[in-house]
C-alpha cells in the first residue's frame, strides 16, 4: 500500500476522532442550554400565562389574537424550547385546574393554532412527531383527537402505538374503541399497556369485554379474556359459553378454564365436561387443567378421577400440586381404603 | 520485496478494521431505533399489570459470605411484580448459607420439581419466611461451578422466562421490565441481553446505584472503554442483524423451555455463557424454528471489574479459554448454510476476528520486526502504518463514547470525558497489548486442556 494511502487513511481516523469529540460537547452543550434557557423563562412564562387566561377569561368572544399578551406568546413560539415551555405549562393548567381556567386555555391552544399543528404532526412521516402529535392532542384534549389516536393505535410503530393507546384511554369517550376496528392486533406488550392504563385510571368506565370475544384477532380475544377474569366480569358468561363450545385453540381454552375457576363459574360445568368427554378437544396438559377447574368448582367426579388415576408427575405447578394434595389428603385416604 | 505474507496481513488487517467499522454503522441504527421505541415509556408503570409474565432471577454463589446479604438485598430491590428469586449455593465452604439462613429466616421447604437437566446433587431447597422476602428461595448443592448452579435453579424455577444473573451485580430497579418487553413484543425472542456497565468508583446505597462515576483507576478505565466498544458496538450490532452469539453471564434473560430442550448450560465449559447461546440458535435452526436474540442498549447492569493485572490477566485467559471451547463444541458451524447467518456470517467472524484477530496481531508484530532489522521495510513506512491503525482504535473509541452519550447521558462530567479521551489514546498502546499476551497464554492454556476459573477479589461498593 502506497505511503500516501496511510497518511490519507490516518487523517481520515483524526478527523474522524475530532468529529465524535465535538459531537458530544456539543451534544452536552445543547442539552446545558436547553435547560438554562427553561430556568430562565419558566416565571416569565407562568405569569404570562398567567395574565393571558385571566385577560381571555373576560373578553372569550372576541378576537383572542389581539389581547397583547396572546401576541407576546406566539411570537414566543417561535423558539421551539420556549414553545415546549409554554405548551408544558398549558398542560399542567388542563391537569390542574377545572371550570373557567380550562376553558380559557382551550381557546388559547385554538388561537395559537395548536390543535391543527398538533393533526399535521400525527400525519408526519417522522415517527417523533407522530409522538409529539399525540402528547400534543392529548394535553389539549382535543374534541376531535379520537379518531387520530384510534388511527394511529395500529401504527406500525410500536412507539407511537404505545402512545395513542395510552392517550385513547385517557381521553376518549370510549376509551378502548380501538379494538372495534377488526384488524387491530394486540402484542403481549400492547395487552399489558392497555391493562396498566387501565388500572391507573379510576375514573374510566370498564367496558365489558364479553363483546370483543368474536373478534376476528385471536390476540384480541386472549386479551379480552384475560381481562373478563381481571376485572371478574360474569356479563361476558354467553359469551364466553359459545366461545367455549366452538374454540379448540389451546390458548383460548387454557384462558376460558382460569376464568371458570376464578370467577367459580359453576354454569359452565356442563360445557366443560362434554369437552372431556370428546377426547380431541384437549391435549393432555388442558386436560388436567380442566379436571382441576372442574374440582375447584365442586364437581365430585373429577376430584375422584384427580385423585385415583393421575399421574404426579402430571402435576408440574408446585403450588397448586401442594396445595391441592394438602387440602385433599384426608379425602384421598378415605378413598384409597374405600 | 512484497511478500505473500505481505498481502495476507494486510488484506486481513483492512478486513478487521472493515467488519468494526460496519458494526458501529449498524449499532447506531440499532440504538437509535430503541431510543425511539422507548421514548417516553414508564416502565415503573408497567409494573402496576397484574398479566406481566413470571420471572425467575437466578443467582449462583460460591464462597460469597462478606457481601452475601448486601447482594440479595440489591437483587430483592428489583421491581417487578411477578418475580421470584433463586440463589444457589453451590457447595460454598464458608458461611454463605449460614448468613443467608440467618437474615431472611430460611425454612426448608417442600417444592415439586422436575429434574429436567442433570445437575450435582441438590442438598435443600430453602425459601424465606419473612413476608416481604418470601419470593426467595435458596437451593444448597454440591459444588458443580456456575454452570451447574445455574442448571439447579433452572430445574426449580417455575416460570416461563429465567433470568440468569452474576450474584454480585447490581441491577436497575426496572431491568427485568426493560429484558422482559422484547419477548412480550415478539414471540420469537428466546433470550435478551442488557448492557454490563463497569461500577467501579460508583456510588451504590443499599444495593441500587445511585450515582455512576467513571471509574479513578487506569485499569478500570481501559475496562471502562473496552466494555462501551464490545456491547455499544459489537453486541448491539450483531444484534440489530439477528447474528448475536453471546449473551453475558453477568446478566442474560431466556426461555426457560428452549433452554431445557437444548440441556441447559454445559458445565464442562468456562464460557458457558456463550456456549448455551450457540446452542439455543442452533437448535432452533435444526428445529425450523424462527427466532431473535436481542441486546437491549440501556445500561441495566452494574459489575465490579478486577482492578489487578494479575486478576484481570486470569479473567481474559477464561475469556479466551471459554470461546475455544464454544467455537470447538460447534465447529459444524463454520460455513455451513443451513445455520444461515450464524453458519456463515456470525460463528466464521468469531473465528477469525475475536479468536485469531490476537494471535496474529502477535505474530504480526515480529513479521514487522523482522522485516525491519533485514532491511527489506522502511522504518517510517512501518511507523506510519502503526499510527494509522491507532488512530483508527482511537477514532473508534470515541465513537463508543457518543454512543454512550446517547443512550445514558451519565457522566456528565467535562473532567469525566477528558479522562476518557486520554483512556482511549493511551489503551492501544497500553492495554491492548496486554489483552493480546493474555489472550496467547489462554490459548497456551486451552492446549494444556486447563480449566480452572481463577479468582476473583472484590473491593466492594462504595
Amino acid at each position: 500500500m502506497p505511503l500516501s494511502y496511510i497518511w490519507s487513511a490516518t487523517f481520515f481516523f483524526l478527523i474522524g476522532s475530532v468529529f465524535f469529540i465535538i459531537n458530544i460537547r456539543f451534544r452536552r452543550w445543547m442539552k446545558m442550554n436547553q435547560q438554562r434557557k427553561a430556568a430562565k423563562y419558566a416565571t416569565f412564562i407562568q405569569a404570562l400565562l398567567a395574565k393571558a387566561i385571566y385577560q381571555i377569561e373576560d373578553k372569550i368572544d372576541s378576537n383572542l389574537q389581539a389581547i397583547p399578551e396572546v401576541k407576546k406568546l406566539m411570537k414566543l413560539c417561535s423558539d421551539t424550547t420556549i414553545k415546549q415551555l409554554i405548551l408544558d405549562e398549558l398542560v399542567k393548567i388542563t391537569n390542574t385546574f377545572e371550570g373557567k381556567e380550562v376553558k380559557s386555555v382551550r381557546a388559547l391552544y385554538f388561537t395559537m393554532k395548536m390543535h391543527t399543528e398538533a393533526i399535521r404532526k400525527t400525519k408526519s412521516s417522522r415517527i417523533q412527531r407522530r409522538i409529539e402529535g399525540i402528547r400534543l392532542l392529548s394535553g389539549i384534549r382535543f374534541s376531535g383527537a379520537s379518531e387520530h389516536f384510534i388511527r394511529l393505535s395500529t401504527d406500525s410503530n410500536q412507539a407511537v402505538k404505545d402512545v395513542a393507546i395510552i392517550a385513547n384511554i385517557h381521553y376518549a369517550k370510549k376509551p378502548l374503541n380501538f379494538l372495534d376496528d377488526p384488524h387491530t392486533k394486540l402484542s403481549r406488550w400492547d395487552a399489558i399497556n392497555i391493562q396498566s392504563q387501565l388500572s391507573k385510571m379510576q375514573s374510566v368506565e370498564i367496558p365489558n369485554f364479553g363483546i370483543w370475544l368474536d373478534h376476528s384477532q385471536l390476540s384480541v380475544v386472549h386479551f379480552s379474556l384475560m381481562m373478563i377474569r381481571e376485572y371478574q366480569q360474569y356479563s361476558a358468561l354467553k359469551a364466553l359459553k359459545t366461545l367455549f363450545r366452538k374454540s379448540d385453540h389451546p390458548t383460548t381454552l387454557k384462558l376460558i378454564l382460569h376464568i371458570i375457576k376464578d370467577l367459580h363459574l359453576v354454569e359452565m360445568e356442563p360445557e366443560v365436561v362434554a369437552k372431556l368427554k370428546n377426547g380431541k378437544n384437549f391435549n393432555r396438559k388442558l386436560y388436567v387443567k380442566a379436571l382441576y377447574v372442574l374440582d375447584a368448582i365442586g364437581n365430585s367426579e373429577a376430584t375422584k378421577l384427580l385423585l385415583t388415576s393421575m399421574p404426579q408427575r402430571l402435576i408440574r405447578n408446585r403450588d397448586t400440586s401442594s396445595k391441592f394434595i394438602k387440602r385433599l389428603r384426608p379425602e384421598s385416604e378415605y378413598i384409597l381404603t374405600a | 520485496m512484497i511478500t505473500f505474507l505481505d498481502y495476507f496481513f494486510l488484506i486481513y488487517g483492512s478486513m478487521v478494521m472493515i467488519s468494526y467499522v460496519i458494526l458501529a454503522i449498524i449499532s447506531k441504527r440499532a440504538i437509535k431505533n430503541y431510543e425511539r421505541e422507548n421514548a417516553g415509556i414508564s416502565h415503573a408503570l408497567l409494573n402496576n399489570s397484574s398479566i406481566l409474565p413470571k420471572v425467575t432471577l437466578i443467582a449462583p454463589a460460591y464462597n460469597e459470605e462478606v457481601s452475601i446479604i448486601e447482594n440479595v438485598r440489591s437483587l430483592l430491590s428489583i421491581k417487578y411484580r411477578k418475580l421470584d428469586l433463586i440463589i444457589v449455593n453451590d457447595g460454598s465452604q464458608d458461611k454463605t448459607l449460614e448468613k443467608l439462613k440467618i437474615a431472611y429466616r430460611l425454612k426448608p421447604c417442600d417444592i415439586d420439581f422436575k429434574k429436567e437437566i442433570e445437575t450435582k446433587k441438590v442438598r435443600c431447597v430453602y425459601r424465606s419466611e419473612i413476608i416481604t422476602t418470601h419470593r426467595l428461595f435458596v437451593i444448597d448443592k454440591e459444588n458443580g461451578g456456575k454452570a451447574d448452579a445455574l442448571n439447579a435453579g433452572i430445574n426449580v424455577a417455575n416460570s416461563h422466562l429465567v433470568a440468569c444473573v452474576d450474584v454480585d451485580c447490581v441491577l436497575e430497579p426496572d431491568s427485568i421490565l426493560k429484558m422482559v418487553k422484547p419477548y412480550l413484543q415478539d414471540k420469537k425472542v428466546i433470550a435478551t441481553g442488557g448492557i454490563v456497565r463497569i461500577s467501579n468508583s460508583s456510588k451504590v446505597v443499599d444495593g441500587t446505584l445511585v450515582e455512576a462515576r467513571v471509574p479513578k483507576k487506569f485499569i478500570e478505565r481501559f475496562q471502562f472503554l473496552e466494555y462501551l466498544r464490545a456491547f455499544l458496538i459489537g453486541r448491539m450490532g450483531w444484534s440489530k442483524i439477528n447474528g448475536l452469539l453471546i449473551v453475558s453471564g453477568a446478566f442474560g434473560l431466556f426461555r426457560r423451555d428452549i433452554v431445557l430442550k437444548c440441556g441447559g448450560y454445559k458445565p464442562e465449559t468456562v464460557g458457558e455463557d456463550m456456549e448455551l447461546v450457540v446452542r439455543m440458535r442452533r437448535y432452533m435452526h435444526e428445529k425450523n424454528k424462527k427466532y431473535r436474540v436481542v441486546y437491549i442498549p440501556d445500561p441495566l447492569c452494574w459489575t465490579e471489574v478486577p482492578t489487578s493485572y494479575k486478576i484481570l490477566g486470569r479473567q481474559r485467559n477464561r475469556w479466551t479459554r471459554g470461546l475455544m471451547d464454544t467455537l470447538k463444541f460447534h465447529k459444524k458451524l463454520l460455513f455451513n448454510p443451513k445455520y444461515k447467518l450464524m453458519g456463515t456470517i456470525s460463528y466464521p467472524y468469531w473465528l477469525l476476528f475475536e479468536w485469531l484477530s490476537p494471535i496474529l496481531e502477535f505474530f504480526g508484530l515480529f513479521y514487522l520486526s523482522y522485516k525491519i532489522m533485514s532491511g527489506s521495510t522502511d522504518l517510517v513506512y512501518v511507523l506510519s502504518l502503526i499510527f494509522m491503525v491507532y488512530s483508527y482504535s482511537f477514532m473508534l473509541s470515541c465513537f463508543a463514547l457518543l454512543q454512550d452519550e446517547l443512550t445514558t447521558f451519565k457522566y456528565t462530567g467535562r473532567k469525566d470525558l477528558i479522562r476518557m479521551i486520554i483512556t482511549a489514546l493511551l489503551e492501544p498502546i497500553v492495554f491492548h497489548p496486554l489483552t493480546i499476551y493474555w489472550s496467547i497464554k489462554g490459548n497456551i492454556d486451552f492446549f494444556k486442556d486447563k480449566k480452572a476459573w481463577g479468582e476473583m477479589i472484590r473491593v466492594g461498593f462504595n
